[in-house]
């Protein structure tokens, strides 16, 4: 295993560090994409990601990594299992953080025959792909704008669906497959499929700090974890920890907070004004402003959460003047400001 | 400056192969800039000879194939075995070694991805074809940038390699000299020695902080470089039997990794604050991938590099250590190549070197690999191993106990009863899916005469055309015309965003070298249809050529030339539009579309949605018959 640069040791990129976050709180928020220059460490705060997350409970021996509390998301193994009325035990396992490879085949992607068991045993048997692997956990496609596309509708697939059906060489067999898709890529070197775009729940942009000393830091801490990555983890090890036990209280606190009307109603007026096409962008808002809050330890949503999460949402999802993605991020603004800058002593709720 | 070891290099480029060998994985490797053959072969030879004994070089040709690039399956050993053997790639078979790229510019999308994984963590992930692996890869890579013309080694490769290396008179003579027999066990043994230093090397901060200044000051966004930068200069440190990075070592890096990456001369030191103020901002607006700023450029830093050298010069507060800094400024500035200085002198960006980033060819061999089909490998259809494996495998029991049945195609000829029987019908051949779509090549006239009637509204219109293309995802591709020649803006891609930022930056002026233009448009639109795309060509000007073939203005024969040109165009069969952005249409134009066999179009009489339906047509008819 190559070591893996602390999350918490990420210099700047708070607005990244905050998307992923909430996705790690509530998955059903959808997936992370990430808009950036070279060099701004993308990668690094995915794969950082993987080493912060609390573990997570699957079924025993089962290889899709079901959900013993779940019983609506099983695979054919484990709802056979649960039906001749097993109970299987449930043991602690990492949340996968898969990486789809660009060069990948669709076979591995999806899964297919497990040929060495049908050549040696004459026995049909699955091999599970990385749709199988990335169940409950996190997909990473770096580059995800080069992406061929017949993977990307094999992605588009399973995150509709929410699980992976195979039909191939005789094999036949579906499993649960819900993950959080993250993607990284650079805009200038091709478009986002905008099917693709409009599956993430949302989309950040990082940049190159601009600020010198900042630039500073992060080549001393890279240039440090490259030289001593074991003394480096050592000492990032708490900040690391908290920043998990902060995700385990989200979780916990996610179930009980609602958020109140009023402010369903302002992410509504929202989306109106900015013009953003269906549904999926209101229910995103309103599940990212719930995670934040459950986040940050907040009793009730209020109006300021969701206009920190608004950006986050929607910049993806406005009505494309293609020619204009510069500004999207000013225009959310914008909206926000003109909506909600006269104080609406209703929603503004105590903290 | 402190005086050198006379045992070392003076050249940077012969210095840049001793430092490579010193930190392979930590400096990535470099770009060897259009080397003479030799040349790259004897850098290369050289950094291998240096690293520890036994380091493999592979060489990586454009065309390789994902299966060699990332490994697959062994066919005898699957065979054989009766079970899925993998065979490592190319990469994993170059671990602790070097890995040459020639033609680094024409290198395939996941070709691409696969080297830039393998310089960030060591590794390469294998998923395909069955095999899920993962293989220790810690390479030197040396990619040979032999590009011409728009086609450049992607900027993602070249920002996780340290060095650029360009082989001048005195670099080829020291690389020669070292790799002289008699000097072969001293540079060795330096090398080794200097790597054991290596780890114990400590940086004082202010240099880490005089290098992150530095890459500010020249415009250098990707955080990969100082890091490299910092590397670089302990390298150096360890070369020279040092345990301390000192002055030279900090000054040796920023010239090797920091000048070939320089974007923008510093702003001289401020005497007023006028200038100063009004360049930051238009600094911070630059990013990393530095498109055209819009017109008014930022201020050109007319001095010449000698001007930053004044020592009285005072920085600005927000650093620190202002001496270290303005050490390595000199530093880089000195280094900096003679072209590209050129260019930040004049801050010519349209067209420069970052903004075009090579275009990706999709494919390893023509279209997309889509899975396979049934069907026998004969007429340049190739074999699905695994497909064709996985097809025979439930059968196996069932053939293998009846064996006498049918003859078998088994992997063993020896008489031994084959492993696995493979029939006909198993057969599965690899398909792919060619690709279609079609590239637009807007040809636009930027000259004095088009500007006074409505450059502006072409821009508009081809913005309008770009939205439809975005919709049909096709690539599009930019040619403008103006004054002596033309000038291919953007080479054919499918970031739009792109096109329209080129666009808006596009300066007006100058002659209407039409002939000029439609030759390059016949140039740029064959181009594509080798690529395999279909295109089609939209040229938007007013026709009123005044700039000869020869490049003497003159209307009467420009416009014969033009015409001339466009029979040329017409002979070739490539769909085209002639949009004729003149106020009332000009007749010329409307010969000069004749003679193209294009759809003439006078801008006026179409408004936008009109505009957008004809390209739809046209881009179908492309496709039909392209």
């Amino acid at each position: 295993m190559r070591p893996v640069y602390p999350f918490s040791a990420i210099v700047g990129q708070e607005e990244m560090k905050l998307a992923l976050l909430l996705v790690a709180i509530d998955p059903s928020i959808g997936g992370v994409m990430v808009f950036g220059d070279r060099g701004t460490g993308k990668s690094t705060a995915v794969r950082a990601l993987a080493g912060l997350l609390p573990q997570m409970k699957v079924v025993q021996g089962c290889k899709y990594g079901c959900d013993p509390a779940s019983s609506t998301q099983r695979c054919d193994e484990c709802a056979k299992r649960y039906a001749d009325g097993a109970h299987p035990r449930a043991v602690l396992a990492a949340v996968p953080v898969v990486d789809l490879p660009l060069g990948a085949t669709e076979d591995r992607v999806v899964g297919a025959l497990d040929l060495e068991r049908a050549l040696t045993t004459g026995e049909k048997a699955f091999e599970p792909g990385l749709l199988a692997r990335a169940h409950r956990g996190f997909l990473y496609v770096d580059e995800v704008n080069l992406l061929e596309d017949h993977l990307v509708d094999l992605l588009l697939d399973a995150a509709a669906t929410g699980e992976n059906v195979v039909e191939r060489e005789g094999v036949s067999v579906r499993h649960p497959s819900r993950f959080v898709l993250v993607g990284s890529g650079n805009p200038e070197e091709g478009e986002l499929r905008p099917q693709l775009l409009d599956r993430f729940g949302l989309a950040v942009d990082v940049r190159t700090p601009k600020v010198i000393a900042m630039r500073i830091d992060v080549i001393k801490r890279r240039d440090a974890f490259d030289r001593d990555p074991v003394a480096f983890l050592a000492h990032w090890q708490k900040a690391d920890s908290k920043i998990r036990r902060s995700i385990e209280k989200g979780r916990a606190r996610l179930d009980d907070l609602a958020v109140p009307d009023a402010i369903l109603e302002r992410a509504a007026e929202l989306c109106a004004a900015l013009g953003t096409d269906g549904l999926r962008g209101e229910l995103t808002l309103l599940r990212t402003t719930r995670a934040l809050a459950a986040f940050e330890g907040a009793d009730t949503v209020t109006l300021e959460h969701l206009r920190r999460i608004a950006p986050l949402a929607l910049r993806h999802r406005l009505r494309r003047n293609v020619l204009d993605d510069a500004g999207s991020t000013t225009r959310v603004e914008r909206a926000v400001a003109e909506l909600w800058d006269t104080p609406a002593a209703d929603v503004v709720a105590a903290p | 400056m402190s005086s050198p070891r006379p045992d070392l290099p003076t050249s940077l480029s012969a210095l840049s192969a001793l430092l490579l060998a010193v930190d392979a994985r930590g400096l990535g490797g470099a770009v060897l800039d259009h080397p003479v053959h030799e040349q790259a072969r004897l850098y290369g030879s050289l950094v291998r000879a240096w690293l520890p004994r036994g380091a493999p070089m592979r060489r990586v040709p454009s065309s390789v194939t994902a299966d060699r690039l990332y490994g697959g399956v062994d066919l005898a050993a699957t065979l054989s075995a009766g079970k899925i053997v993998a065979e490592k790639g190319v990469l994993a078979g170059a671990d602790g070694g070097v890995v040459v790229v020639p033609m680094a510019e024409r290198l395939n999308v996941s070709a691409r991805t696969a080297v830039c994984e393998v310089l960030d963590y060591g590794e390469v992930t294998v998923q395909r074809e069955g095999i899920a692996d993962r293989h220790a890869s810690r390479v030197c890579a040396l990619l040979l940038d032999e590009s011409v013309d728009d086609e450049l080694v992607h900027p993602a490769l070249k920002d996780r390699l340290a060095f650029t290396v360009r082989f001048d008179g005195r670099a080829s003579e020291e690389l020669e000299w070292m790799a002289d027999e008699s000097e072969a066990h001293h540079f060795e043994t330096l090398v080794r020695d200097a790597r054991h230093r290596l780890s114990q090397v400590s940086v004082d901060e202010q240099w880490a902080e005089a290098l992150c200044q530095t890459a500010d000051a020249f415009g250098v966004d990707s955080v990969r470089a100082t890091l490299f930068a910092l590397r670089c200069a302990r390298a150096h440190a360890a070369l020279q039997g040092r345990l301390m990075v000192t002055e030279e070592d900090a000054e040796k890096a920023a010239a090797l990794v920091l000048a070939p990456r320089a974007t923008r001369l510093p702003p001289p030191p401020p005497p007023e604050e006028e200038p100063g103020d009004d360049q930051q901002p238009q600094d911070q607006a630059d990013q990393d991938d530095p498109e055209p700023p819009p017109p008014p450029p930022e201020e050109p830093p007319a001095d010449p590099p000698e001007a930053d050298q004044s020592p009285e010069s005072d920085d600005d507060s927000t650093q620190p250590t202002p001496d270290s800094g303005e050490l390595l400024r000199d530093a880089v500035q000195a280094a900096l190549p003679p072209g590209l200085l050129a260019q930040l002198l004049q801050n010519n960006t349209a067209g420069s070197m970052q903004g075009r980033v090579g275009e990706e060819t999709p494919n390893m061999l023509r279209g997309r690999p889509r899975g396979a089909r049934s069907g026998v490998p004969r007429g340049g259809a190739r074999l699905h191993l695994l497909e064709t494996l996985r097809a025979a495998a439930p059968w196996q029991r069932v053939r293998n106990s009846a064996p006498a049945l049918a003859p078998a195609l088994g992997a063993a000829t020896t008489g031994a009863r084959p492993r696995v029987t493979v029939r006909r019908e198993d057969f599965r051949i690899r398909r792919f899916i060619e690709k279609t779509g079609t590239t637009v090549i807007f040809v636009v006239d930027a000259s004095g005469s088009s500007a006074l009637y409505r450059l502006a509204e072409a821009k508009g219109a081809v913005e309008l055309l770009l939205a439809e293309t975005y919709a049909r995802r096709d690539r599009v591709s930019l040619i403008a015309f103006r004054g002596q020649g033309t000038e291919l803006l953007l080479p054919p891609t499918r970031a739009l965003a792109r096109a329209k930022k080129v666009l808006a930056a596009l300066p007006g002026g100058g002659g209407t070298p039409l002939s000029h233009a439609i030759d390059a448009a016949l140039e740029q639109a064959l181009g594509t249809r080798r690529a395999g795309s279909a295109p089609l060509v939209v040229m938007m000007t007013d026709g009123r050529a005044n700039i000869a073939r020869d490049g003497t203005p003159g209307r009467k024969q420009a416009e014969l030339d033009a015409l001339s040109a466009g029979a040329r165009f017409a002979s070739q069969h490539i769909p085209a539009m002639f949009v004729d952005t003149s106020p009332r249409g000009e007749v010329v134009a409307r010969r000069v579309a004749e003679s193209m066999k294009a759809r003439y179009i006078l801008l006026p009489a179409a408004d936008a949605k009109a505009l957008g339906g004809l390209v739809k047509t046209a881009m179908q008819m492309a496709e039909g018959g392209g």
